[in-house]
This record gives C-alpha cells, structure tokens and sequence, in this order.
C-alpha cells in the first residue's frame, strides 16, 4: 500500500463573486482534488458540482472565518470548478493527490475544530487513521484581511514526515480572509497528532485535518492459454 | 469585521511651540472616517476649530484634550490654535469602522489622571457597553528641568504604543505617548506606563474607549413584562412609576390559556372601545436615558380570526405627539403598517395569519429632525426575522423620550394578545430579537431572615389579622401566583419603624442556558398591602450576591388593602447597567422594609421577578460528512456560548467530542443516533476557546 503523493497544486481563487480555483496541472484520472474554500458567511459554500464535502468548521463569532473541505476523484476531462458566490467573498484553492484508495471514499480520517483564542499560534488538532500510509492535510483559516502568501510559517508535527507547505493564501476580498494548509505522511496507522505553525497576525482560527488513505495493492494478472498465445 | 490595527488607516504626531501649529496626515482622509487628536501642551489648551472634545485636562500640566471629528472626508491638516505660546505635542489618526453617530462608549470619570511619579496609570474606564471596542489611551510627560523629552514604555493590559512624540524648548520638553487596545468583551479598561522623564515632574494620561459602527452593545432593558403576575388586580395602581403599567383604558385581561411563553399573556379585547396599556416618559420609562433613539419588541397574536378592521397594536409616543410611531394591523392587505410620524405608512412584505405569535422589533430615530424607524417582523413563534423597509418622516428633535402603549386609543372592535414585551434605550441593542421572559416567586424552600428585631415585622392573613412574626408563615403568604387580594389576603408588613430593618426573601431562579438563552434583565413586582390607607412608608432593595441595589427608596407607597392594591414595578439594577450572569439571579433576594413610619401597618401582599431573557441563536459550527454536526446556542451580542450540541448520525459511527471551557478541556464520547447538549452558560466570548469533533473510523 504505497503512500500518496502530491503532484501539484492548483491556481488560488479569490474575490467577492463566484470563484473558479485552478486545476493541479498534470491532473489524472482517479486523482483526488482536495477543495479547500475559506468565506466568512453564516451559511456554508453552496453545491460545487461534483465535489462532495467532507467537512467544514466555522468561527462564529470575531473575526468571523469558515473552512470547507470537499473531494473529487478526478476524471479523464477533468475542469476547474466554479464555486458559487457564498456572499462576502472566497477563497478557494486544490490540492491534488495522486496514488490513493482507487474506489469510493478516499477519506479515512477527518476532523473540524475551532481555536478561539486571538494569536498568532496555530494549532491543528490531529485524527486518529486506521489504514497505512495516509496522506494527511492539516489545513486553517482566518478572517484576517491582508493580502499576503506569507501570512503564515514553520508548519511542524513530529508524528508526521515530509511536512511540506502546500498553501499559504490570504486576500483582501470583501472581509478577507485565507488559507494556510501542509501535508505530512502517516506511514503507520494511528494518532497523528497536533500540527503547528505560526501566522503574522492574530485571529480565532477554523481547522481541519483530513487523512487521505493510500490505494492497496496491484492488480491482480489473469493468463489464458490459447492456442499458444498468452493473453492478457 | 472587530476593530483592530487595521482599522488605523494612518497616524502621524509632531510638536511646535507657539500660537499655532496644523496636525498633519500624510494623506487626505477618506469620507466617513473618524479623525482623533490627541494634543498635550504646557498650557493654555483650546479645543480645534471643528473637534467635539471627549474629555479634556485644563488645570494640571502638562494640559491635555482628546478630541475627535467624525465623518472627515479630503481632509490632511488641522489647525492647532493654543490660546498663548505654549509647547505643543500632538497625535492624529484616522479610524475607520467607528460609529459615525455615538463613537463614544465609555469615559473615565473625574479629571483625567495626573502625576509625578516615574509610572503613571491612565484611570480606569467604567464598564464599557460595547462588544466591540477600541480603547485609545495617552501619557504626557512635562519635564521644566531638561531639554530631552521623556518617553514612555511597559504600557499594562495589553495596549500598545502607535505613536510617541517628544518636543524641546528653551530647557523645557514635552513627550506625549498615545497607545491603542482592543476588545470584544466588556471591561473596565486601563493602562499603566513608565516614563524616564524625571521624576518629580507633571504628567497626564487618559484612556477612552471607542465603539464600532454597528456594534452589538450590553442590554440595558428599561422596561419589559411576559405578564407573568398573572392579575389584572391594580394594573395601573401605584405611584407614577411604580405600578405594573402607569395608566390603562378599557378593561385589559391577563390570561393563562395562550402564552407565548411562560404562562400568561396579555388579552385585550374591544368592541368599538379603546383599550390600552401604557408606559410613560415621566413613568416606568423615566429611568430611560433620552437618547432619542428607542428599541422597542413586542410579540402579538389574532386569535381564531384576523380583526375585521385596521387595527393599531402598540405606538411609541414622544412628547410631540405627531411624530409618533405607530404599528397596526391593515384589513385591507392583511399585513403590518408602521408609520413613522407624519410619513409614508410602510406595509410589511408579507401578510400575517390569525393564531400564530408575530414579534416585531423596532428601533425609532428621533435624534434629528429627520426622524426614522428601522424594523423586523417575524411572521411565526420561530421563524426567522425579515427586516422591512424603513420607514422615514420630518419631526421634531426628540430630547424626552419615547412612552409605549400597547394597544389602541380610537374605537376599535378587536381582540389581540400580548406577550414578551422588551424596551431598550440603547440605539445599538436593536435589533433586540427574540426574549421569552418566565416568573421566579419567594423560594418555597428558602429562609425569610431579619437581620434587626423580628418584631419590627409581623404576617397578617385574612386581609388584616396580624400575628408575630414567623418565617415560614411569611414565605408561604408571599408566594402565591396571582396574588390573592381582598378578603383572603396573606403577607407580611412591617409594624415597627425601622429604616434599616428589613425581610429579606430569597427567590427561585431560571437556568437560562436550558432555556437556550442568556439573561438580560430582571424586573421585580412587589403587590402592596396596608393596614389603612393612611400614608406610609416602605423601601425595596435587591442583592445579586455581589452587592445591595436600591430599587426604590423608602416613600408613601400608597398601598392598602383594597382589591385594586398598588404595586411597586421597578428594573432590578443599581444606578449603572446591571450585567446579568447565572450565578447573579441565582444569588438574587429581594429586601423589603426600611419603613420610616411602619404607620399603619405596611408590606406586601407577594412579590415577583419577571426574568427577561434573550434565546441564542443556533449556529452550524462543524460538519462531517455522514452526518456529524456540531451547533452553538450562541448569544447574538455577547457571543456568549450558551449550549453546544453535538449530533451523530443513524448507523454505527459515533464521535469524540471536546471543547475548551474557561481554560478546561472537556470531551465527551456521542454514540451513534444521539443529539447531545452541552449547557455552557458563557456570557463573554472569551469563555469558550476552543471545540472539535473527530467522528469514528469508517
């Protein structure tokens, strides 16, 4: 059971409108597309066609922020989805994932979680996996209105190799608000724990963690003798 | 959007010495935002031509003003003019997101602070009102001995610096220190900050605290009744002011059948006949600050039918009578009108039906001459608000406040009930939405105690046998609801003067976050009775656990012991804004004595609190597919938490639950198929910080 891979990550998306996040170049099909969409409205992200969401978390009071996750196993014609205008604005950006569970679900593990506490310490509460090799994507948001791609730092979490930054997005559409997000490898099934980081400025944070689960084994090859010929 | 740094848009300080000098920004300021200067000097101190001055220092050295223009547009300078030579230091910012109309939330109170020492605090602020503040803070050092300016650092409670700027003159300096802070909660704000300046030597230092536009403020409710005492007995009997309502026409029902909440509501039912009930300016609401602006609820229902004709429902009516605003019902579109003054009638977008409890929230503007009223309607018990079109109108500027009536004044066939009525005078608490508000009576497992002699008091039944003195036979006179009068009347009175001597009766209390709801204010209503009608006096104070308030002070209550009995109706509060919290009406008892007279014989006959409290609003904070939510009950202003619940869907998967609760962890296991709450009670946003739900493996 391989671990997954991340290939690319798509264009970020943003404004006061509807909103269309770039696709990661080199997409396939199978691939998974992991939608992550920041606005600051009471009422969640309308349906994004063909995206099913995995989960949300939304800061309520403050520095108001919502942090949506949604997947898709890509297709042979696949293109960038529009995401409907929510209100104020959005943020929206793709992740994409080669080499996961090749039916149904990718997700093996998710969970939500608000922070709020007004600093600048970010601290990602972690899921529990139950398969081998998961891809994990600890993700967060805030209300903050800056434009910036350096807005927050110093992803960690000693539980969890390859920490790589993969997003680090704050606009100043409508309200503002943005996205910080890393991936880490899980190889062996279990608590991943908290994954840190620091922001510029502080605010009341929506987290996420979501485990992606890596695909099992190779096909299985049947032989038929034919008349000599091997057939495949 | 909370108020923060970013909110500065921009900020510059500088000195001169002289007649005159400009404070200057670097840029021309952008229309609808709020210029503030703060200006230290030697002497003679002159507010700016065009500056309101929000507090000022004028006798002590250095001589200092904080001073605010809103609404500056294209503007870069502005003159300086002290009224002779003078060291002059001053700072100028722009803000953005300050309420245009009343940016001031809270000032300290006296003359600003002053000193010599090498620290210096800024006073403290009293409570503030605002959920959503900027607190603007200065020190000025004044130093006659030496040519280098003090500075000042280590500014306390979270403010930081934004500008410093420090001037020299003939051997004299000037340092000036303007720091900046901001909150979502209530406090009472300073800051404290060292100076190496020389000690010895004067200095000044100040801290306002600033509201957002739009900001959610602290309930201060006036006036408010769900009819929960249940009688019609001495509707408007009492002194001005003190009775249930100040005056009524026609014959007004309280009925138990079909409360909106609680128990009883109000029935007023004509047949070509007026019929009303009415709090007055110089009344129940003269506590009402005249702010000009009124935010006002009520809820109403048609029974069985909507009414054959129009049909005024309740006005709120300002000294000018014209300018009056008045909500009725419109036979001919079956909806709601609301006309502010002499305007244009303005018609709710939706009709209403008969038997369902409509709750319209309105907030009148009468603070100008161009008079306008903002309002909601709800169409259902639990539907949501739909906010409506403002309605405008030209009247005169209104400095004596608002009375409300509920009901009509014209000959009207109509039947209509009332329930959950809420008065505010704070502009910014509109719009106050959805209370319900319940009864507490005499706990029927408490302790009457006195703490002075027990003869000072005695029980009387039968409308005027008394008896010593007995705890438990007083308790169990006072606690019947609705209160019996007349023949079988029971209570107890005071029959020996003593203005320190009193009964004080601990009551029952309501958890409001069980009911989904935060506490915003209490009122009590004591039934009067007397041996005579001969004048005597009787005092009524409240302890919420954290101190005595004076409700009413002992004077002629003008009770006997009549079937019509006087009541004293008063807000449970001191004489600043009461913030409620659980553990405050937990703790509440009434006292009830201090007669200066106790001739004839004079007490109660029972005596209420009517809790008025604000339902949070369910709010979607977690989601995980398959079906796992998590909700806050949240309060609308404070964003209190008041319950959190958790949900698990139909199947086989459950989910750990936690949260974070003053500082405490807490989880929690929900099995599958289970809707569980989690009562927090929070009053402060601060409370909670921190929640998560990770549902089971697939």
């Amino acid at each position: 059971m391989p671990m997954p891979t991340i290939y690319n990550v798509g264009a970020i998306a943003s404004g006061t409108g509807a909103v269309t996040p770039g696709l990661p170049l080199g997409t396939l099909a199978d691939d998974i597309l992991l939608l992550l969409i920041e606005n600051q409205d009471a009422s969640g992200i309308g349906t994004v066609t063909g995206y099913t969401v995995i989960t949300n978390a939304f800061v309520s009071s403050g520095t108001l922020t919502r942090l949506t996750a949604l997947y898709k196993r890509a297709t042979s014609s696949e293109s960038a989805p529009s995401i409907p205008d929510p209100g104020d604005h959005a943020v929206a950006r793709i992740i994409g994932i080669r080499g996961c569970i090749n039916t149904g679900s990718p997700v093996n593990a998710s969970a939500p979680n608000t922070q709020l506490v007004s600093d600048t310490s970010v601290s990602i509460p972690g899921v529990t996996t139950t398969a081998a090799n998961c891809m994990i994507i600890a993700a967060f948001s805030t209300g903050t209105d800056v434009a910036s791609t350096t807005h927050v730092s110093g992803f960690a979490n000693a539980s969890l190799a390859n920490v790589t930054e993969r997003i680090d997005n704050w606009v100043i559409a409508g309200g503002g608000g943005g996205i910080g997000a890393c991936t880490g490898e899980k190889a062996t099934a279990g608590a991943t724990g908290a994954t840190t980081a620091t922001i510029v400025t502080a605010n009341f944070k929506a987290l996420i963690t979501i485990a992606l689960q890596g695909a099992t084994g190779g096909r299985a090859i049947k032989r038929r003798r034919v008349q000599g010929l091997i057939l495949r | 959007m909370p108020l923060s740094i970013t909110n500065i848009i921009q900020s510059d300080s500088g000195f001169f010495v002289g007649i005159l000098g400009n404070a200057t920004l670097p840029a021309a300021t952008t229309a609808g935002n709020t210029v503030i200067l703060v200006i230290s000097q030697s002497n003679n101190i002159v507010t700016p031509v065009g500056f309101v001055a929000d507090k000022t220092s004028t006798f002590v050295a250095p001589v200092s003003g904080i001073y605010r223009k809103s609404n500056v547009g294209a503007e870069s300078s502005w003159a300086i003019a002290p009224s002779s030579s003078a060291l002059v230091s001053w700072t100028v910012l722009e803000i953005e997101g300050l309420d245009p109309d009343n940016p001031v939330d809270t000032i300290t109170a006296g003359a600003m602070s002053t000193g010599t020492g090498a620290t210096l605090s800024s006073g403290t602020t009293p409570v503030s009102a605002t959920y959503d503040g900027l607190m603007l803070a200065f020190h000025a050092c004044l130093d006659t001995t030496t040519a280098t300016p003090g500075t000042w650092s280590g500014h306390t409670n979270g403010f930081t610096e934004v500008e410093y700027v420090g001037g020299t003159d003939t051997g004299r300096s000037l340092g000036l220190s303007t720091s900046l802070n901001y909150s979502l909660s209530l406090g009472a704000f300073s800051t404290t900050a060292t100076k190496t300046a020389t000690v010895g030597q004067n200095s000044t230092a100040n801290v306002i605290v600033y509201t957002a536009t739009g900001a959610k403020r602290a309930a201060n409710v006036v006036a408010c009744t769900g009819f929960e005492f249940g009688t019609t007995a001495g509707l408007a009997t009492g002194n001005l002011g003190s009775g249930i309502f100040d005056a009524i026409t026609g014959t007004p029902s309280v009925i138990n059948t079909d409360a909106r909440n609680g128990t009883y509501c109000l029935e007023l039912a004509a047949s070509a006949a007026a019929e009303n009930c009415l709090w007055q300016t110089n009344g129940a609401l003269s506590a009402a600050s005249s702010t000009g602006q009124r935010p006002f609820r009520a809820s109403f229902k048609f029974p069985s039918s909507l009414p054959s004709g129009n049909t005024v429902l309740f006005s709120l009516e300002p000294t000018t009578a014209v300018d009056s605003v008045v909500v009725r019902y419109v036979s001919a579109s079956q909806k709601i009108g609301l006309k502010q003054g002499t305007g244009t009638e303005i018609l709710s977008d939706s009709t209403v039906s008969a038997n369902e409890w409509i709750s319209v929230d309105l907030r009148t503007d009468g603070r100008t001459t161009a008079h306008k009223c903002d309002w909601r309607v709800t169409y259902t018990q639990n539907g949501n608000p739909i906010d409506q079109t403002q309605a405008t109108a030209t009247g005169v500027v209104n400095v004596g406040g608002w009375a409300v009536r509920i009901g009509w004044t014209a000959s009207t066939t109509a039947t209509v009930r009332y329930d959950d009525i809420v008065v505010s005078d704070q502009g910014g608490h509109y719009p106050l939405g959805n209370y319900i508000i319940q009864s507490i009576v005499a706990d029927p497992s408490g302790v009457l105690t006195i703490p002075g002699a027990t003869t000072d008091f005695q029980t009387f039944t039968a409308n005027g046998t008394l008896v010593a003195w007995n705890a438990t036979t007083a308790r169990n006179a006072i606690d019947e609801l609705p209160v019996v009068v007349g023949a079988s009347a029971d209570g107890f009175a005071q029959v020996a003067t003593s203005a320190s001597n009193y009964v004080e009766i601990p009551m029952t209390t309501i958890d409001a976050a069980s009911n989904g709801a935060s506490i915003r204010a209490v009122r009590m209503l004591a039934c009067g009775w007397a041996a005579a009608t001969t004048a005597a006096t009787l005092g009524f104070r409240a302890n919420d656990g954290t101190g005595e308030m004076t409700i009413r002070s002992a004077i002629d209550v003008n009770f006997d012991n009549t079937t019509t009995p006087a009541w004293v109706c008063s807000m449970v509060k001191g004489t600043s804004r009461q913030d409620w919290t659980q553990a405050k009406l937990d703790a509440l008892v009434f006292r009830v004595g201090f007669s200066t007279d106790a001739s004839p014989a004079v007490g109660i006959n029972a005596i209420y609190g009517e809790v008025a409290m604000r339902v949070g609003d369910l709010i979607e904070i977690l989601f995980v597919d398959g079906g796992f939510y998590t909700h806050f009950r949240q309060d609308p202003d404070s964003a209190g938490i008041i319950s959190i619940i958790f949900t698990t869907p139909v199947g086989t998967r459950g989910a750990t639950c936690s949260w974070t609760n003053s500082g405490t962890p807490n989880s929690i296991y929900v099995p599958a198929n289970t809707v569980h709450e989690e009562l927090i009670g929070a009053t402060d946003i601060a409370q909670m910080t921190a929640v998560g739900m990770e549902p089971d493996p697939v």
